[in-house]
């Protein structure tokens, strides 16, 4: 099977007043067509910077991106901006978390839709207008034609992101971004547009990756899961394997601190103890071994190379006596 | 919308009332005779006593108060107390002159103002931007009647290109040449505050979560150019209308420097010349002037921006 995104070896680093910030750091990442990829991890884990540089959405000049990343068969990192701008939006797109924040508040949705469209399949106005129409309707958003004509800050948060989800569509993407698409929606309406994504999925035949830090949003969308800290994938495999049969600490502590589906309900919840970590400077030891309730003295030292399987790859240097072992609280 | 404008239209009456009251009481509240600057001092009680019947400062205030809004609301804001002539008269050539002015320093400062900060945000942090910055600051910093003599002595006195004094008269050319310096001098307010106003409003724009929405789409420099112009131009517009306001009601300092007859000057003149009903009808035309901007920037924001409309 051909893979639609492949990363190799990234490495994004941020020039700040304070210094650099090493934000990703060897991410490998394979995404095979018509499947869903999650990117787990907590805030500053990296998830976020690893999808924007998919589509090299950082300001250049402040950051610093190496290793390679192919998306539907081009070089991201080798286009120019020509180049550039013409892929994005048409064979990759991204949905962002706050459709408030990422719509222009002063156009009407509608228009903007019908923009993307006239922008990448130089049609008039008219043409626009009416596959905005269409993608609405697609989307679900009741009443579309009147729905066309409204701003973004006049409609519900659900409706916002459905309509965001309907301009990342319009051009037919092959590959579709999904930063935390759910994150800033109401419970009810989350399980709503999450159903929408994986039916829009499976209608067009897209590719997906989905960022999360919520477990069972992860479990509920995705074929493969990639567990990122610390800047780094800790754990990478099939959603189901890595769900049952966690790897790595990190993996096993976010587990055991998340109610997800088919859960033993007699089990407590356990936090990790701890913050993530600054990343002011490059770290080669495992990230997660301040927190982790396994680490020996080893663990302060350089990774080793990750241990890997057909299917599945994870880093950690305790592997594989510490495979499995889920946290539990004593009751 | 139509009942929007209505509303705002509406608001400004009170507004407007309350600046009447304001001028009128003003003027009586400063201390010394008003008309003690025109009546010689050995002139016969009664001729003293037949001159405040002709300005009618026998009567209460509020019944003076009155009298004046109601003709003031006519078009008739009474004598001049110094030349004789109607207030109106006087005000309509000296605003003329401002507005000329205004016109000729706000078209200079609102375009570099403009083109200064959007580049100072397009290359936030680097010698340009500082550059740019440096130059808004000393515009908003600098005393302009100091600049206004700078000009003078430079381009009147040694260079001798331009004149400095008067309004000119005769051909456009020469009038036209009359106008560069104060012009020139008046512009670097508005552009200093321009700039900075552009500047932040476009930085803050620039790296905002949309624009990076934007670019993920694949939309182009001239289409973001486009968004962020018209996320930017209610908070500029603002700002321009307000410079504009603060222009056309003249700068005392700056037309006496060049004897520049508009209403800055006019103001000063009945100012030492205490020609009470001149003063205050030049202070109400100007603060009218100002409430007749405010809506229409007002107006204008709705115009482009839909959130302003919802409340």
């Amino acid at each position: 099977m051909d893979n639609i995104v492949e990363v190799r070896d990234l490495c994004v680093t941020f020039k700040t007043s304070e210094g650099s910030v090493y934000a990703v750091s060897n991410v490998n990442l394979d995404l095979a067509e018509g499947k869903t990829l999650a990117l787990l991890g907590e805030s500053g884990s990296g998830k976020s910077v690893t999808m924007k540089s998919l589509m090299r959405l950082h300001p250049p000049h402040k950051t610093q991106i190496t290793g390679s990343i192919q998306v539907a068969g081009r070089d991201v990192l080798a286009l120019g901006n020509r180049e550039l701008s013409d892929m994005r939006g048409k064979d990759i797109a991204m949905v962002f978390q706050e459709p408030m924040l990422a719509f222009d508040p002063v156009f009407k949705v509608g228009d903007q839709i019908a923009e993307v469209v006239m922008r990448h399949e130089g049609c008039s106005y008219e043409a626009g207008r009416d596959r905005a129409l269409e993608m609405m309707e697609c989307v679900h958003i009741p009443s579309p034609r009147k729905r066309l004509d409204a701003y973004p800050h006049e409609m519900s948060g659900g409706m916002r992101q459905r309509a965001m989800i309907a301009l990342a569509l319009a051009c037919r993407p092959t590959v579709l971004l999904a930063d935390e698409p759910t994150t800033a929606l109401d419970a009810t309406v989350q399980i709503q547009v999450l159903l929408l994504l994986r039916e829009l999925q499976r209608e067009f035949g897209m590719s997906m990756i989905f960022v999360t830090h919520d477990v069972g949003v992860a479990i509920e969308v995705a074929d493969e899961i990639a567990v990122m800290y610390g800047g780094r994938i800790v754990e990478q495999g099939p959603v189901d394997e890595v769900m049952t049969d966690p790897w790595h600490p990190y993996t096993q502590g976010l587990l055991g601190a998340t109610v997800y589906p088919n859960m033993d309900p007699a089990t407590r919840l356990v936090s990790i103890p701890g913050a993530p970590p600054q990343l002011y400077r490059q770290i080669t030891e495992c990230a997660f071994a301040p927190r982790c309730p396994h680490a020996t003295d080893e663990c302060h030292d350089p990774l080793p190379p990750p241990t890997q399987t057909d299917q599945r790859m994870a880093r950690c240097i305790r592997l594989p006596e510490v495979a499995g072992a889920l946290p539990r609280a004593s009751v | 919308m139509f009942l929007y404008i209505c509303r705002r239209i509406v608001y400004t009456i009170p507004i407007a009332l309350a600046v009447a009251v304001v001028c009128f009481s003003l003027v009586h509240l400063a201390p010394g005779d008003p008309l003690s600057a025109v009546i010689p001092a050995d002139a016969p009680a009664e001729v003293v006593e037949r001159i405040i019947q002709a300005y009618g400062m026998d009567r209460p205030l509020p019944v003076q108060f009155f009298a004046w809004l109601g003709r003031a609301v006519q078009g008739d804001l009474g004598f001049s107390v110094a030349t004789g002539r109607p207030v109106t008269q006087e005000i309509g050539r000296a605003l003329g002159y401002t507005f000329v002015l205004s016109l000729a320093a706000a078209a200079i400062g609102f375009l570099f103002g403009i083109l200064f900060g959007t580049l100072a945000a397009f290359f936030q942090g680097r010698w340009s931007d500082k550059l740019v910055t440096g130059i808004a600051l000393f515009g908003v910093s600098v005393p302009h009647y100091w600049l206004g003599l700078l000009l003078v002595i430079i381009f009147s006195v040694q260079l001798d290109w331009l004149p400095s004094l008067g309004g000119g008269s005769g051909s456009w050319i020469n009038r036209a040449r009359y106008l560069v310096l104060p012009a020139i001098t008046m512009s670097f307010i508005p552009m200093g505050i321009v700039t900075r106003t552009v500047r932040s409003t476009v930085a803050d724009l620039l790296g905002s979560e949309f624009v990076t929405s934007l670019r993920a789409r694949g939309l182009g420099s001239s289409r973001i150019a486009n968004h962020v112009a018209k996320n930017a131009a209610p908070t500029v517009l603002a700002v321009m209308g307000l410079q504009f306001g603060y222009l056309l009601g003249g700068s005392i300092l700056v037309e006496t420097v060049f004897s520049w007859p508009g209403t800055g000057y006019l103001l000063n003149t009945a100012i030492f010349q205490r020609d009470i009903p001149l003063l205050q009808g030049i202070i109400l035309t100007l603060s009218m002037f100002f409430v007749a901007l405010n809506l229409l920037v007002d107006l204008l924001q709705t115009l482009f921006d839909p959130r302003v409309r919802r409340n």
